[in-house]
């Protein structure tokens, strides 16, 4: 009886192997384990053992050919003359079958683009080498307790005790845990993971940020403002009680660079191919929610002083945080702030939210020695960033803008009148 | 210091006390002209006269009914029952009257009443007249049960018992009467609801009362030889249960055994255990041990007898049974 030899799997994600080279010919006569040939897979490249002795009779995919998983590759019998004539053609046809699968398959998963997605999946959780249940500990209450107390592994010991349970005077010879045998204890073999479907909100994120990261030719600058005198004026308005927030000083910033700046007030519509000129100044505020991101908008944001920048991006995020936004207040924007301020980053790179052509990236203010007039002195600094669509806005006109942003900031009279 | 015995002890602590208040009196069954069945009340009927040493009939019911009317009025007697046996003749008159009356009158009367007489085996008078009372009256709220071991402390609690405004239920052991031990002479009381240990030890907690404890000093004497320490509670009061001593004593030793004269089921050694496991559990270094009287009347014949009532050997194999590893 002819034994046919097919493509193996040789990882979960395998579906087509290519020969890289068949170790043996046909006519050779191979034993079980002996290598047949090396198969080089998206991974590597394994050498495939046979499971059967015999005569190699045929070599039906040639060296740099490919196949399917569990398409035939070789046939093999146990005499050297047994006939595999009838066999031949039914061989072929599960080959030219198994080739049609393959096109199919790459066909279905050539991304439009055309470009490669690349694709990931994690490795297999290894092998179950531990016995993933615990045996039940006999061990009496108090050898239980001291063992938790000291870090003691209670499995190391024999038990001295009635029916051989563990007790207290067992523990002088048990082990301190150590890494090796607190693995035993391991609720998951290593590796272990699940698979967790997207929500629609990661969708939409997902979606739209891969559109923006992979389309999009983005480029940053980054600048430094002192922050010194917009802490004066935030303390001296708080003294009139008025409270703002940084985050509201920078939106005035940017409100106000951005009018003067419209080059920048810019979007790219990739369906059409053409540059979006916003005549309004509408900033999409990035804001944190439990289940992803939402940007809602300060529509017109130019027009607004800055007490009303701050009671409408504080009320902005409350409805956001508690998931009542409608859509009229998140869907558009010309101009996106992201900040990571008050998580004490220096500073961060964000990414384009599309259709718009620039997105701001504020971090966090920090106590540092800082150069005024020569001289060394203790100051507070923040660095800002902006992302932009070079399809869009060119390297100097986003340097202009930036320094727009940091003049503003550092002479922050000019936010309050 | 002088030493008397445990009979001696408890017939000071009543004239001491017939002495101190005038309005405590004894009645019971042959209590005056033949002096007591067990010779605890000699000579008291010459001392304080037939109106406050009574000779009763036999009886039970009509003279602990008659005894509670007294303490309601104001009086403080003292009851002796033959033997607590025969208590369960006026069980009715105890439970529902003695032990009721405070809670039933909104507290507006006490029933200032001592019950006393020999309890448990004694030698060959069979199931009958061999009862260990101090779980069934235990069990029902509306009392102090004490049951003292030697002389020192029969003294004291009787006096502590008949000074309580509750009914108080003072068990003594016709085994054990003759016992002799050190006493003052001065006026004292002891503690009701306090535990005393009798040996310090570090290896097990053996816990009992009354009788039991003569057998349990010889078994942590012979444990002592092999350098095996047994902490000895005796627990004095039954109820209220003294739960700090036992506590901590086993959390101290990690082991404990509860030794008790009377039946298992439902027994004061269930109550302790149950009260070590509450609040021990995670010292219990093994599970806790209890020695009883078999799950049987108690026989009349004599090896039968020795062997259903907690015995050394018996002792000594619970012990052993959770002393495994430990030397």
């Amino acid at each position: 009886m002819p034994i046919i030899v097919t493509m193996p799997a040789l990882s979960p994600t395998m579906e087509e192997g290519i020969i890289a080279s068949w170790l043996v010919k046909e006519g050779d006569k191979v034993l079980d384990g002996d290598a047949l040939c090396e198969i080089a897979t998206d991974k590597s490249t394994v050498e495939f053992q046979a499971i059967d002795g015999g005569y190699i009779r045929k070599i039906i995919t040639p060296e740099g050919g490919s196949a399917k998983v569990n398409a035939p590759i070789a046939v093999i019998t146990k005499t050297a003359d047994e006939d595999i004539s009838s066999l031949i053609p039914a061989v072929e046809k599960k080959k030219e079958e198994a080739e049609v699968l393959v096109e199919a398959v790459k066909t279905k998963a050539s991304p439009s683009t055309g470009m490669n997605v690349m694709t990931f999946s994690p490795p297999p959780p290894r092998d179950k080498i531990r016995p993933m249940v615990k045996p039940s500990l006999h061990a009496s209450p108090l050898a239980k307790k001291i063992a938790s107390e000291k870090g003691l592994n209670i499995s190391s010991v024999k038990g001295s005790g009635p029916s051989g349970r563990i007790i207290a005077k067992d523990l002088d010879l048990a082990a301190k845990e150590t890494i090796s045998t607190r693995r035993d204890s391991y609720l998951y073999p290593d590796g272990t993971f699940e698979e967790i479907a997207l929500t629609p909100v990661r969708k939409i994120i997902g979606d739209r940020l891969q559109a923006s990261k992979m389309t999009i030719p983005h480029y940053v600058i980054s600048q430094t403002v002192n922050m010194t005198k917009i802490m004066a004026l935030r303390s001296d308005l708080k003294d009139l009680e008025i409270k703002v927030t940084f985050n509201d000083f920078v939106v005035r910033a940017a409100a106000l660079a951005l009018k003067k700046h419209p080059n920048i007030n810019m979007g790219y519509d990739s369906a059409k191919n053409v540059l979006i000129q916003y005549k309004t100044i509408d900033i999409s505020l990035a804001v944190s929610v439990p289940d992803g991101l939402i940007t809602p908008i300060l529509w017109q944001a130019d027009y607004m002083s800055l007490s009303e920048i701050s009671a409408e991006a504080k009320k902005l995020a409350l409805k956001a945080k508690q998931g009542t936004l409608e859509p009229r207040e998140y869907q558009g924007g010309s101009f996106t702030i992201s900040n990571l301020g008050m998580f004490g980053v220096t500073s961060f790179q964000a990414v384009i939210n599309p259709p718009q052509a620039a997105i701001l990236g504020v971090g966090g203010i920090s106590e540092m020695a800082i150069s005024v007039d020569g001289k060394i002195t203790s100051g507070h600094v923040m660095n800002i960033s902006v992302s932009m669509d070079h399809r869009v806005i060119d390297g100097a006109e986003g340097a202009q803008f930036l320094t727009t942003i940091k003049s503003l900031l550092e002479n922050p009279v000019s936010l309050v009148i | 210091m002088r030493k008397i015995t445990i009979r001696e002890a408890i017939r000071e602590a009543l004239e001491e006390e017939f002495d101190r208040d005038e309005n405590v009196f004894i009645l019971g069954e042959e209590v005056a002209e033949y002096n007591g069945a067990y010779k605890i009340t000699k000579g008291m009927l010459d001392k304080y006269g037939p109106k406050r040493v009574i000779d009763t009939p036999i009886s039970e019911g009509g003279f602990t009914g008659l005894a509670i009317g007294a303490a309601l009025t104001g009086l403080r007697p003292v009851v002796e029952f033959m033997s607590f046996n025969f208590s369960f003749v006026a069980f009715d008159q105890i439970v529902n009257n003695a032990m009721k009356i405070h809670y039933m009158s909104g507290g507006r009367f006490s029933v200032p009443i001592v019950f006393r007489g020999p309890n448990g085996a004694a030698a060959r008078v069979s199931c009958q007249h061999s009862h260990n009372v101090e779980p069934l009256y235990a069990h029902l709220p509306g009392c102090i049960v004490v049951a003292p071991s030697n002389a020192y402390d029969s003294k004291g609690l009787l006096k502590a018992a008949i000074r309580n405004d509750n009914p108080v239920f003072f068990l003594e052991n016709e085994m054990i009467y003759n016992m002799v031990g050190e006493v003052p002479d001065y006026d004292y009381t002891v503690e009701i609801g306090k535990a005393k240990i009798l040996e310090e030890g570090i290896h097990l907690t053996l816990i009992s009362y009354s009788r039991m404890i003569y057998y349990c000093k010889e078994v942590v004497e012979d444990y002592k030889k092999k350098g095996i320490f047994i902490e000895l509670i005796d627990l004095c009061t039954i109820k209220p249960l003294d739960v700090g001593t036992i506590i901590s004593s086993v959390k101290k030793t990690h082991r404990a055994v509860v030794v008790e004269e009377g039946h298992k089921f439902a027994g004061v050694s269930a109550e302790v255990i149950a009260i070590i496991q509450e609040f021990c559990l995670d010292y219990l270094d093994a599970p806790v041990k209890r020695v009883c009287q078999m799950e049987t009347p108690l026989p009349y014949s004599p090896p039968l007898e020795a062997e259903t009532i907690p015995n050394i050997r018996r002792i000594k194999a619970a012990i052993e049974e959770i002393l495994v590893g430990v030397k």
